[in-house]
């Protein structure tokens, strides 16, 4: 199971988190449709929060927002406590995109590669232990990203997706 | 429906929820009002709005662990956020159960009906002939939905109408939906 990248938007559209691992650069994948995520500088632990990537950012998001807009556009009616039809994943030829949407409007992403199915546990999880307990929980860590271009810079947000991505 | 949301506040309640003394909790809140009224020199107005702006800022991130813990997705109608509301988030947060009232005709308002109030436990107003005529003593949880409501896309009024120790008959919080805010769609490239 390889993961590339992951990402955070929230509810005012911004990328508030992005971190690439970058593996060993296999120049062929860059040509693929979805994020070019290895960059030639980046080094091999990758980057966090870089800021070449706002144009990636921007796409990315993009395209999430209308795909999951066309998933609930297609199921006609949903059922009480069962969200709509909700965008999970696309795939392109190399990457595949997973995709975890929260209530409160917080996306999380991660680019993988073809053979890993399926991530909405592992984003759930992501939410559930790592942005609550080191970001919500954090009173110092502001919450709403409001002002465009803010991360979230944390330390122990970064630690902890850096050794969850590890174990997966 | 409702038994099962009642079922799920109090499994929440029961196993996901970390505790803590109710008495170090109440009489923290109170060395807090107690604070700001000393503070702001018996302006029990602004003490009011001291309060809300903390909850506030505690409510945009309750709602996230309300969220990761209950895992409740988007309300369907303010019905069912109204018995989520009472029933999941005040069951899992405060361990109480407000009842749902006086739902106005156009289903917009509501009130929440506390009879107990976890912050207001020993509490006695000041007798200073002010305090029960301006004060809201628990005006924190006003800002708290307000600000949990607001990350959900909900645009909501919420004022207290009634509080037992102004000698009311009821600690009555009206909750009054002003609209539905939108989604936020990215900004436009030129």
């Amino acid at each position: 199971m390889t993961i590339y990248s992951f990402w955070v938007f929230d509810r005012h559209c911004n990328c508030i988190y992005n971190r690439e691992w970058t593996q060993v650069v296999n120049p062929s994948s860059s040509t693929s449709a979805s994020a070019s995520s290895n960059t030639p500088t980046a080094s091999l632990t990758g980057s966090i929060n870089s800021k070449d990537n706002e144009d990636t950012a921007k796409l990315l998001f993009g395209t999430i927002f209308s795909l999951r807009n066309i998933s609930n556009k297609l199921s006609p009616s949903s059922t009480t406590m069962t969200s709509a039809n909700s965008l999970k994943s696309f795939a392109t030829t190399n990457y595949r995109a997973h995709y975890y949407e929260t209530a409160s409007g917080l996306k999380f992403v991660a680019m993988s590669d073809l053979n890993v199915k399926d991530l909405q546990k592992e984003l759930r999880f992501v939410y559930e232990r790592i942005y609550v307990d080191c970001v919500v929980r954090n009173p110092l860590c502001p919450v709403d990203f409001k002002h465009q271009g803010k991360k979230i810079t944390n330390g122990s947000f970064i630690h902890g997706i850096d050794r969850f991505f590890g174990t997966l | 429906m409702s038994k099962s949301l009642k079922t799920t506040g109090e499994d929440l309640w029961k196993n996901k929820a970390d505790k803590v003394n109710s008495e170090l909790f109440t009489l923290t809140y109170g060395s807090i009002v107690a604070q700001l009224v000393r503070d702001y020199k018996q302006d029990y107005t602004q003490v009011n709005l001291q309060l809300e702006k903390m909850g506030y800022d505690i409510g945009i991130r309750i709602i996230e662990e309300f969220l990761a813990k209950s895992q409740v997705g988007r309300c369907q109608s303010f019905k069912e956020t109204s018995e989520i509301l009472s029933k999941i988030a005040f069951k899992y947060f405060l361990n109480i159960t407000p009842r749902v009232e006086n739902f106005s005709t156009d289903g917009k308002q509501f009130s929440l009906i506390l009879d107990e109030n976890p912050l207001a436990e020993f509490v006695e107003l000041p007798d200073d002939e002010k305090a029960n005529k301006q004060l809201w003593y628990s005006n924190v949880l006003v800002g708290v939905l307000r600000g949990a409501l607001e990350m959900v896309q909900l645009d909501v009024e919420v004022a207290f109408v009634g509080d037992v120790l102004r000698g009311d008959d009821a600690t009555e919080i009206r909750l009054k939906l002003i609209k539905i805010l939108k989604d936020e769609i990215p900004a436009g490239e030129d």
